[in-house]
Order: structure tokens, then sequence, then C-alpha cells
């Protein structure tokens, strides 16, 4: 239980830093994203009583989700900007935040595959 | 040896992967989404297989044959009317109960029937297991368990349907008890012999309107139903269903799991205070990869279109109507094939994954203040392919009112063809916020399709919705050929269209602008045409231009972007200051649809009068919002 909170927190406050990165930075709507996907696990900490460890889990899991999907975004964005090389244009900078976003996005991609692994099924059947 | 053509029909509740199955049987490529009511028509393909040929026939999914919406009808009155030489009910493996239900009625129906347990790799993937033989001895039916992912028993399948062509066997499975039989045997002298009388009458001890109106025409149903009716009808509901828990209980088991995937998904993504925010937030990212990822081939392509252009040259009225009138007429337009398809491509994902119908039950709470349900808005997502596809799909929705109402504010959602025209406009007078503008500009899309809703449920059509029971289908990884299969059949039309309406109509284009003084535009017919109606554009800021071509675009959007390129010799040269261009979208946003959707509206209502109030509605609607745009925009720059 204990490791399922402080690994809330680390995703909480890691997001937090990056959004406020992104603001500081001039990307005011990139950081509001990245803010409203670290409230995914500011709420995991209101999921109190006995099945609340499930549910800190999937808090973990589904921010984890949201996070990798947007370093994901970052890396396309920059994979695709390389064509600009042929025509002779810049190609996308990539910025601290944008580098601090990919390390969590692949942080986050561990926490998916771990939590996965060992807390959340793919699926349950349930017969009426 | 003679070919036989062996007619088999699918049916299945909706999204259990009925035109998966039909893709892989025939190797059709017919758009697959992972939500329900996708089939709202028949759809059919044929293969051979061992000699012999066999028809398909995709039918629309439903849930009972107490059909309501109009795409249920389709498949009640198919299997009702011309049954086909085999019936496949397709059942979902990871949640059989309801289409078992469904092979139950369908077996009333005297039909050939074939089991299909569908997705039995996700089911093998979570633990589920059938045993097969059981299923068949209880079911009296052939079963195939099959996975259109992978292909997985898709041969068994054909030899099946095969063998059960040769030898029918129309079993009768329930009995449902001496009253609920007696009453049925007394219904079945009321009907004509021409009719499958167990089926109806069943379907009249259980309420059905249908088996109502076919009665002998000398019996008022009134007059023969019992007080009882709807305790009889949840009788009949309840022993099919507990029909269906004690097969299950015997051919089925399953592991179960504290707590699984969709669960935790769902805990947040439909989460009342985050559920909302968090899908605002991966829209946002959605469009802003249309930017990022399509700008460098938006750049190279048009980079080529410029080239070709200045090599041809326009000194004679030949190359001046190849490289103006065709190269950038039509290039200008091609140029931002790569923008539209990385948005479907974006949204592909969101919707193969199934993430856009837990929206729709996020919105119901929304959507019901405006008279529209969740439903609704999963219909309406269908036009930001193209809205005749969202008007068409309307026949899915059971409520008339709705239907309607859905039909009239598909017009408003943002299509593919608008995109063009929206990309160019931004690009020009919003080089640094791209994507903000682009964004706000479906949300405004959204705000005014609402609004409709709320104006036509207000003064055209009134009444109260019916609240929405929807199933969520499951999440999955979405495979990158359904992602494919998706981003082509939204984006196919554009290509279409640019190679027959857009090439023709900027012919034409270019012919009002070089004549009749091919040497000065201002004196061209088309400047003629814009002159002359400018005046009601004025207040909105609109140049000759504008006005012309928004006149040309009324066809089909896409050719007002061909329109200004023509004009000014290029996109780059075109110069709208921000309020302007503001003015400018809203008014195109809205103004007026296109004539194929004005035949679908008028197909689909199967009047005229609702097409003309969407043309006077949508133009007088979007040129209120530009003049409001215009004014506030000028007070405040």
């Amino acid at each position: 239980m204990k490791s399922v909170t402080i690994q809330l927190w680390i995703m909480l406050i890691a997001s937090l830093i990056i959004g406020a990165c992104y603001i500081f930075e001039g990307d005011l709507i990139f950081g509001i994203i990245i803010f409203v996907f670290s409230t995914v696990f500011l709420l995991g900490f209101r999921e109190f009583g006995k099945p609340s460890y499930s549910y800190r889990i999937v808090h973990i899991y589904v921010g984890s989700i949201l996070i990798a999907i947007t370093s994901g975004y970052i890396l396309a964005s920059f994979l695709f900007s390389l064509v600009n090389l042929i025509i002779g244009e810049e190609i996308m900078n990539l910025k601290v935040s944008d580098i601090l976003l990919m390390s969590l996005g692949v942080y986050s991609s561990y926490n998916i595959y771990r939590l996965r692994k060992n807390a959340i099924r793919p699926e349950k059947k349930d017969i009426r | 040896m003679n070919r036989l053509v062996i007619t088999v029909g699918l049916v299945g509740n909706p999204n259990v992967g009925k035109t998966s199955l039909f893709n892989k049987l025939v190797g059709a490529r017919q758009y697959v989404a992972n939500w329900p009511g996708v089939t709202v028509t028949r759809i059919e393909g044929a293969t051979s297989y061992k000699e012999q040929t066999l028809h398909f026939i995709d039918l629309p999914g439903l849930y009972t044959l107490s059909a309501t919406s109009l795409d249920e009808k389709v498949t009640r009155d198919f299997l009702l009317y011309s049954p086909p030489n085999v019936t496949i009910v397709v059942i979902d493996s990871m949640s059989p109960e309801q289409g078992m239900y469904l092979l139950l009625e369908t077996l009333e129906l005297n039909l050939n029937v074939i089991a299909v347990f569908n997705a039995i790799d996700e089911a093998k993937k979570n633990g589920i297991k059938f045993d097969k033989s059981s299923l068949e001895s209880y079911l009296r039916v052939p079963v195939v368990l099959t996975s259109a992912h992978t292909g997985e028993g898709i041969t068994e399948l054909m030899d099946t349907i095969l063998a059960t062509f040769r030898k029918p066997n129309r079993p009768k499975l329930l009995d449902y008890g001496p009253e609920i039989e007696n009453k049925v045997a007394e219904f079945e002298r009321y009907f004509e012999d021409t009719y499958n009388k167990r089926f109806l009458s069943l379907k009249l001890v259980e309420g059905d309107k249908f088996a109502m109106e076919l009665l002998k025409k000398d019996v008022e149903p009134t007059s023969i139903l019992p007080s009882n009716m709807s305790d009889l009808a949840i009788k009949i509901a309840k022993r099919r269903y507990d029909y269906v828990t004690n097969v299950l209980n015997r051919a089925m088991s399953n592991s179960e799991s504290a707590i699984t995937s969709m669960e935790a998904i769902d805990h947040v993504f439909t989460h009342k205070y985050i559920g909302i925010p968090i899908f605002f937030a991966l829209m946002y990212l959605a469009f802003n990869f249309t930017f990022k990822a399509s700008e460098p081939l938006v750049g190279l392509i048009e980079v080529g279109f410029q080239k070709l252009t200045d090599l041809i040259g326009s000194n004679s009225i030949f190359t001046s109507l190849i490289s103006q009138g065709i190269i950038n007429g039509v290039g200008s337009v091609i140029s931002f094939i790569p923008s539209i398809f990385a948005l479907f491509f974006a949204l592909g994902i969101m919707e193969e994954s199934g993430y856009l119908p837990r929206i729709a039950f996020l919105m119901d709470r929304a959507m019901y203040s405006l008279k529209l349900t969740g439903r609704s808005f999963m219909t309406l997502l269908l036009g930001f392919g193209c809205n005749v596809s969202s008007v068409m799909a309307a026949r899915g929705l059971t409520d008339e009112r709705e239907r309607v109402t859905t039909i009239l504010v598909s017009p408003f959602v943002s299509c593919s063809a608008r995109i063009p025209v929206y990309l160019m406009i931004i690009g020009i007078a919003f080089p640094n916020h791209k994507a903000e503008a682009f964004f706000a500009m479906y949300l405004l899309s959204i705000a005014l399709t609402a609004l409709s809703a709320r104006i036509i449920n207000k003064v055209v059509m009134k009444g109260e919705s019916i609240p929405l029971v929807m199933e969520l289908p499951r999440y999955r990884f979405p495979s990158l050929s359904n992602v494919a299969t998706y981003m082509w059949n939204r984006g196919k039309h554009f290509l279409q269209k640019a190679g027959t309406i857009i090439l023709v109509a900027s012919v034409v284009v270019w012919v009002l602008i070089y004549f009749p003084d091919p040497t000065n535009i201002e004196n061209s017919f088309a400047a003629m045409i814009g002159k002359g109606l400018q005046f009601i554009f004025a207040p909105l800021g609109f140049q000759w231009q504008t006005v012309s071509a928004l006149i040309f675009g009324s066809v089909a959007k896409e050719i007002i972007v061909s329109s200004f390129a023509q004009f000014y010799g290029g996109v780059g040269n075109i110069v709208l200051d921000p309020v302007t261009a503001s003015a400018l979208m809203v008014f195109i946003l809205g103004y007026i649809p296109c004539f194929a959707t004005l035949a679908a509206i008028k197909s689909e209502t199967n009047s005229l009068k609702y097409p003309v109030i969407s043309v006077v509605y949508s133009l007088s609607i979007s040129y209120i919002l530009a003049l409001l745009v215009s004014i506030v925009g000028r007070v405040i720059v």
C-alpha cells in the first residue's frame, strides 16, 4: 500500500513539474493538458477504504497510459518533422520539457507493463 | 457440375464483429468500428468455396427481433420475408448472453442456423473456454468458434455453411410452458398461412406492434390480446435467459480476477469530474498531431506543385488552363491531403480503441438537455468524415423526433471537405496558433450543432428524449490495419472528389476568371458575380473574391480553396486579416450543406421540407454568427 502511495506521489510531482515547464516555456495549452492528466494521479489519493488499494493502482495505471500517449505524440511529431530536411526547412526543436516528458513516458510505459502483469487483468467475464 | 449460389445472412447484436467476419469471409474491406450501429443497411458480397458460390449478406445489428429502429427492421424483414439458405448468428464470446438470446429468437423463425462464437482469441486470452460439443448438444445447431481478427475458424465456418446447406437443421428448441404455448397455438389462426405463424404468434404475445399489423384484416388486436400480456412477455424473456444461463453454466468456464483493465480505464475515463477534461485534452492532442505530423508533407507537396506550375507557365490559353486551372486549382486542395489523413488517423485510434463510445456516455447528460441522447452524439461523430454518413446513420435512432433532429443538425459537424478550407485560412491568418484555431473551429462546430438541436427541438420537432441505454464496447489495442481502413474510408471521398467534382469546378472557375478579359481579373465573369453580390457580405468584410469562392463552394466546400488559389495565383498570395478570417471560417462552418448532403436529407426524410429548412436555417444562423464575430472582433482588435 505504501509503495502505491509513493508511486502516486512520484507520478503526480513529475507531471506537475513537466506541466509547469511547458507553461514557463510559453506552451500554455500543452501545460494545461499535462495538468489535466496529473489530476488523474491527484484523484488517486481520494480513493479511501479497503477497495481503495486497487483503485489507487487504477489511477497510476490510467494516468501512466495518458502520459505515455502524450510523450508518444511528442516523439511522433519529432519524427515527422525529419521530413523537413528534404525541403531544406528546420526540424522540430526538442525543448527541456519535451525531453522530461519523454523520460516520464518511458517510466510510464514500464509502469503500464508492470501493473498489467501483476495487478490488473486484461479482461474479466461475468456470468449473469 | 452446376454451381449453386448459397445465400448466407449474418445476424447478431451490434458490435460483435459481423462486418469483420464478413470482410474475412468475402475478402472485402467494409468499414468496421468499435461501437454499435455502424452497419445501418445490408451489405452484400460473394466468394467461391469448393466450387460453390457463397453470397453473404451482412445485416444491421439488433438485440431482439422485436425491431424498433429502421436498421433493425431491415434485418427482421429480411429474415422474415426473404430468409437466406443459411443464417449465421454471430455471438460475442466475451459476452455471449444477449447473442444467444437472439439465437433462440432466430430459431423461432424456423431458419437454417449456425451459431458462431466470435472473438474467440480474446476469450482464450482472458481464460474463457467453451465446450463446443456441449454448446452444439444444448443449442442443437452447428457451433463454430471463430476470430475475425486472427482468421481462426474461418475455413471450418465455410465447411459448416456447405454442410448445413446440404443437411438443413431447423430445431424447435424452447417450450415456453402450457400457458404461453396455448396462447401461441390460439393466436396462430389469426395469421395468414404465408407467414411464419409460430414466430408471429410469439411476437404477438410479447406485444410486438409489427405482429399486430400482420393480423388478418377482420381481427382486432385489442379483442384478442390478454390482459396479462406484459406478464407473459416477461415470462418469455425469462425462459430464454434461463435457458441461455443454463447452457453457459454447462458449456463455458472462466477465470475471475479482482480488477480488469476495462474497469480500470473506465473508472478514470468516465469519471464525473475529469472524464470530459481528459476527452478535450486528448482531442487537442489529436488536432495538434494533425498539424505537426502533416505540415512537412504539406510543404513538400506545395513545393512540388509550385515547381510544376512555374515549369509550365501561363503564356497561352492552354498553358494557363493547365498551370492555373488544373495544377494550381486542384493542387491547392490536394496539398492538404496529409492533414486530412493525419486527423483521421488520430480519430481512428480513438474510435478503434473503444474510447469514443465512452464520450457518448459522458455527453449523454448534456445531450439530454438538448432533447437528444448519446446515441445522436455517436451518429454525429460520423459527420466528421462526411455529413452524408451521419445523415444516413441516423436510421439507427429509434425515436423519430431524435432521428430528424440529428439529420437536420448533421451539416454543422465539420466534415472533411471543410478541413482544407480551415487549414488554408488558418495558415494565412493564424500562422502561430494553427492547432488552437483549428481546435476552436471544431469546438464551435459542436456548439453550433448543440444550439441548432435546441432550436429545432423548440420550433420544429417537439417532444422528450428516450433515455440512453447503450452497451459500451470493450477497449482494445487499435490494430494498424483497422485504423488504416478507417482513415482510408473517411479520407477517400476527398481523393475521389479531387479527381472529379473539384477538377471540373476548377476548370469552370478558370473559365470564369480567364474570360472575357485574360489580362485583368477585375473584369472577369467571376469578379462580376462576386461584385454583384458583395453588398450582402459587406458587413462581414468579405471581398468579391471571397463572395465568388463561397458561391462556387456551395457545390462542395473544397472548391473554396481551389477558387481562392486561382483568384490570387496561389494560396501563398492570399491576404486575410484575423477578424475577417474568423468571420469567414464561422460562415463556412454552416453556411449551406453541400448538394450530396441535401440529397441525403431529402431521401432520408422523404420530404422536400427538411432540405429547404436546412438551407434557410444554416444560411441565416451562419450569417448572424459571422456578423457577430466580425463586430466583436473589430471592437477588440
